[in-house]
Parts: C-alpha cells; structure tokens; sequence
C-alpha cells in the first residue's frame, strides 16, 4: 500500500457519468420536443404552429384555441408528465429496492394495490360524512391509492426479501397473488357500484389521460413532485443496497430508513399516479432499463434520467394513442404495454441465465 | 485502543452457536481467527460486524459498537464479507468507489484509484465488475473496503478491517498480496481481524491467532503458544507437525497422512 505512490495512479478513471450528464442535457431536449408535439395533436384542428403563433402574440389566438389550449392540451400535457416521471421514477427506486432490474410497480401488484384503493374511494367513498368528502375533495382517491400501494410494497417486501436478499421468484409470485387478491377485492367492489361509478371506473380502469383536467394535475402534483423531490436522498444509499443490505450498513448507509423513504415514495408516486391516470404499465420497467443500458445503473443520475425518459415516453405515448385511431383514442395503457411488454420479454430472454427461480 | 469482543453468544433456532466467546484484538495487529468448518469462526466475525444477531457486548475504540450510529462505524471500521452479489451492472471503478459513501474520506478522490492499485488491479476500473473472476472480484471488494478505511490512525483512533476468508479465492501470488496489505495496515497503527482457512498463510501473517472448534476458542495468543501439534490436533481432530523454516522461523503446517 505504501507502494501506492510509487505507480503511476489512474486517478480519474474513465467512468460513465460524463456520458449520463450528456443524455440528461439531451433528456430536456426531448422532453421540450415531445411537450410541443403533445400540444399540437389532438381532435380539434388546432395546430401546433397556430399555438405559436398565438403564444408570441403574433396571431391572438381563437376563442376556441385558447379553451383547446388551456384547458385540454395543457392540463393533459402536464399530467402526462407527472405520470410519466412518477411511474418511471417508482420503478427505477422499486428496482434498487428490491436489487433486481424486473421489480414494477405494475407488475408486482403494487399498482393493483394502488387502484385496490381508488376503486374502494370511488365506489365506497359517497359512504364517508359529506363534511369529510367536501375536505378531502379530489385527493380522497389519490390518498386511497397511496394507501393501497404502500401496504401491497409492504407485504411484498416483507414476503418475498429475507436477510436482506430479494428472490426474484418469490416477489414475482407474492406479485401475483397480491395482483389476484387486489383484483378480486376491485372485482366485488364493481359489483356492487351503481352505474356513474361504473362508467368512472370502466374509464379509469383502462388507464388514460383523456380525462385531464386540471383538479386532477392538483391532486396529483404535489404527492409526486414530493415523492420526486425525495428520490435524490435515496440515489447514494440505493447504489449501497446492490452491495446487499449488510453490505450497504457497513458503508455507512441507514438502511432502514432508506427502506422505509423508498417504500413511501414509490407508494406515494405510484398510488397518485394510478388514481389519476388508471393502470399504464411497463412505463417504470423500460425506462429505467433503457437508461442502465445506456449510462450505468448508478442512481444519482438514474433517477432523475428516469424522470425525465418517462415524462417524455409518456407524453409520447399518449400523441399516439390520440392519432392511431383518430379522431377516437386509444387507451395510453394499450399503447404502452404494446410497446413495453416486448421490451420486458427482452429483458427476460437476456436474463434468463442469471434468474434465481 | 482495541476491539474487545465478551461473552459472545449466537444461536440459530435451537442451536448455539457461540456460547460465551470472548475475543480480544489490539490495533496494530493482526489477529486471526482459524479452526475448522463450522467451528463458528465466521459466526464470531459476523457477530462482532452486528450481521448476525448476538448476544454480549462488543468495543471499539472504547465505545459499545451496539451504540454508535452507522457513519460512525462506517468511519471506523470496514467489513470484507465471505461473498457478495452485486446487483445490476456496475463497473469496476464504480463499485469502489462506494467506499467513500460513509463520507469521511469523501474529499480524497484518489483513494479509489490508489485502493485498486494495491489490489494489484489499477488498469480494471472501467470494466464491469459481475465479468471479472471470483478472485479478481474479491480483490475488488477489498479495494473497495480499503477505500472506506484507507488511512489506519484517524484522528488519533485507529481504523479497523473486518475480512472474511480475505485470500480464500486467490492464487498464491495475490494471496501474498493481500497479506502484504493487512501486515502494512496493522504496523502503521490499524487493526486488522481476519478469519482464514490457510494456516501456512496465517503463520506467516499473524500476531495473534484465536483457534476456534465446536463454538468455542480452544486457544488464542501469540503464533508460536497457539500453533502447536496439541492445539490444531485437537482443533482439526487429524494429525498435523507444526515446523519452523529454519532461515526464518516462520512456522508451517503439514499434514501427517493421506489416510485415516
């Protein structure tokens, strides 16, 4: 060791971060891209260049642009981005959580749980004393889901983690019967709902951002940008944890209550995220893993990487799902699970030597 | 300043496995901890670490490690566990450079670099870490946990290594390796308690070692009153010649007979 000196020390060994700030640049740019594709499609003939027109004062914009605008496109826009950002965000911490590329939300039964608890709010809420339904107002189902989505993390995690270390078999299983049992509990509670609630359900359930507005980016926002905001404290203890939880306590992590943050803010992020928006999934598997891919797993700049890839993906997705069948939509959660489900297989297929089931 | 380990006691389920271990390890040495499988060598170690749940007590530097915060056992001790999974694919470079997340050393960036030097690994930082060997990973690990600890005497206390069977998987060159850097640790005023298998390695390398059988040190002090025939005989339950090489009077270790 004292030799140390005597070699010629690699200091500044290459690593991938330089690369992870140059995609996190180029992550802006993208997002401002896909923002203004979002604003420029949509049933109405309101162009993105009429938009611009308007906005620089050039060419005041119709009456009917600016309702499009205001209250359609943009309310729409920015849910699409909390949504996206929170699923996104959510996996890539479940996934450092549980040590393992294929922990989802949505996979897992974490986001059954989540919508568990949003069905039991919009079918059961009207039971709740109307001086308690006029304060809790819009937030009664995102809370609902909050509370849905945090106790399904911890029994997953309490079920399928010992010592410690993850099985990826058993959290994928427990997943399941989490998955079967939230589903069931939904499945009565359809049952018994009258049909308004059944038409919010129908809509809800089959995951979209057509319903937009801007009480629901209210509802949503602030649990996500805290959940979001809280992601950066997780990154140096979650980049500990793939050492193991001994490992991480040794280095000086706190891992309890890091465990207990992350279980929070995917709770958090996920439950409003599935209240407003309904079940979109594969959104917190593939932008992570695309992410790892290009620039590594640390999650310093993971995180906030992630963020912005599932904000945009999302956004993305959702001009889709408005133009393939225009002027009718398709459910974003169509669109996303087309897309993503061939990713996860990808994954699986890649995986398949190193899974422990 | 030492490590004081009393009445030590683990059990699993029904079983004990310690049962009432005392253990003793002054900084600026090494201690080593030998005996045979399941002797519960490795129980002790992990009990000391708090990895494993014990009863007793254990100080370090004069405090009760149950009741010091963890950046502050970060700070002055770093573990080398048997084996490890690394989850996702992290590189060389950046798996050591976990050893600065306890924070202390955090503004010396060099240690890193410097860490995987002495490992004998300093062109491997960028590659990934879950391609490498089992022996290259191991080195990599005690980069790693270098790193966390690098400076033996902080402030005035001494610094601690913990390692786990630190040479069971490398080839005799790095072995000597690795040797080399718990002696160096230990002169320059750092603690280092290591469970080995190699007796011929732990004569070599040893101020103190503890021989432990069935749960229990049957003996412990300095190399030449712990490495006798009668100790190891009764340790191993097999004959053993314990010599000395006449130019040095470091001690080996050979075994008696192929057959029982």
């Amino acid at each position: 060791m004292t030799s140390a000196s005597d070699f010629n020390v690699a200091t500044d060994m290459p690593d991938r971060q330089a690369l992870a700030w140059r995609v996190h640049l180029g992550l802006w740019a993208f997002l401002a891209v896909s923002g203004a594709l979002s604003l420029g499609t949509g049933a109405t003939s309101t162009s993105l260049a009429t938009l611009l027109l308007g906005i620089t004062g050039i060419q005041p914009l119709s009456m009917m642009d600016q309702v499009v605008l205001f209250e359609i496109r943009l309310p729409r826009l920015a849910l699409g981005a909390l949504v996206g950002a929170a699923l996104a965000v959510s996996g890539a911490v479940m996934q450092g959580l549980f040590r393992n590329p294929l922990a989802d939300p949505g996979l897992v039964g974490v986001g059954a749980g989540a919508g568990l608890g949003a069905i039991t709010a919009i079918v059961l809420g009207g039971l709740l004393p109307a001086s308690l339904q006029a304060m809790t107002g819009s937030y009664l189902v995102a809370f609902a889901a909050f509370l849905g989505g945090w106790g399904a993390t911890i029994v997953l995690y309490q079920v399928s983690t010992r010592n410690g270390r993850t099985s990826v078999g058993t959290m994928l299983l427990a997943g399941i019967a989490l998955g079967a049992l939230a589903g069931a509990a939904s499945g009565v509670l359809v049952y018994i709902a009258d049909d308004q609630q059944l038409r919010d359900l129908t809509f809800w359930g089959l995951g979209s951002l057509a319903g937009a507005t801007w009480t629901k980016v209210m509802a949503a926002a602030p649990i996500i940008i805290l959940a979001l905001l809280a992601s950066p404290f997780l990154a140096r203890g979650l980049n500990g944890l793939a050492l193991g939880e001994a490992a991480a306590h040794h280095m000086g992590v706190d891992v309890q209550p890091l465990k207990r943050m992350a279980v929070l803010s995917v709770a958090a992020a996920t439950g409003a995220a599935v209240a407003v928006a309904g079940g979109i999934g594969f959104i917190g598997i593939v932008v992570p893993h695309l992410l790892r891919l290009a620039t590594g797993p640390d999650h310093r700049l993971l995180l906030p990487n992630a963020a912005l890839l599932g904000a945009s993906l999302l956004i993305l997705a959702d001009v889709i799902s408005r133009l393939v069948i225009a002027p009718a939509e398709l459910p974003i959660g169509i669109v996303t699970a087309i897309l993503g489900a061939p990713v996860f297989l990808w994954i699986l297929l890649k995986r398949r030597g190193m899974m422990d089931l | 300043m030492t490590l004081s380990a009393k009445d030590i006691q683990v059990t699993y389920g029904r079983r004990k496995i310690l049962n009432g271990v005392n253990f003793d390890a002054p900084a600026g040495t090494v201690s080593v901890i030998v005996g045979p499988n399941g002797s519960g060598k490795t129980t002790l170690l992990k009990a000391m670490t708090g990895d494993v749940p014990s009863k007793g007590t254990v100080i370090l530097n004069g405090q009760d490690t149950t009741k010091m915060p963890g950046w502050q056992l970060a700070s002055q001790r770093a573990v080398l566990p048997q084996s490890l999974s690394v989850a996702f694919t992290f590189t060389v470079a950046e798996i050591v450079r976990m050893g600065l997340l306890s924070g202390v050393d955090a503004a010396d960036s060099t240690l890193p670099g410097r860490a995987l030097d002495a490992v004998g690994l300093s062109t491997y930082g960028p590659r990934f870490y879950h391609e490498l060997s089992g022996g290259e990973q191991q080195r990599v690990q005690m980069a790693r946990v270098l790193t966390q600890v690098w400076h033996p005497v902080q402030d005035g206390a001494p610094r601690w290594l913990f390692l786990d069977e630190p040479v069971s998987s490398l080839d005799i060159g790095h072995q000597l390796t690795l040797i080399r850097l718990m002696r160096d640790y230990a002169e320059r005023g750092g603690g280092v308690i290591a469970v080995m298998h190699d007796l011929n390695l732990t004569a070599m390398c040893a101020d103190r070692v503890t021989v432990m059988a069935d749960g229990q040190v049957i003996a412990s002090g300095a190399v030449d009153s712990v490495l006798t025939n009668e100790v190891l005989a009764r340790a191993y339950g097999c004959p053993l010649q314990v010599n000395a090489i006449p130019t040095n009077a470091t001690h080996f270790v050979l075994p008696q007979s192929a057959h029982a």
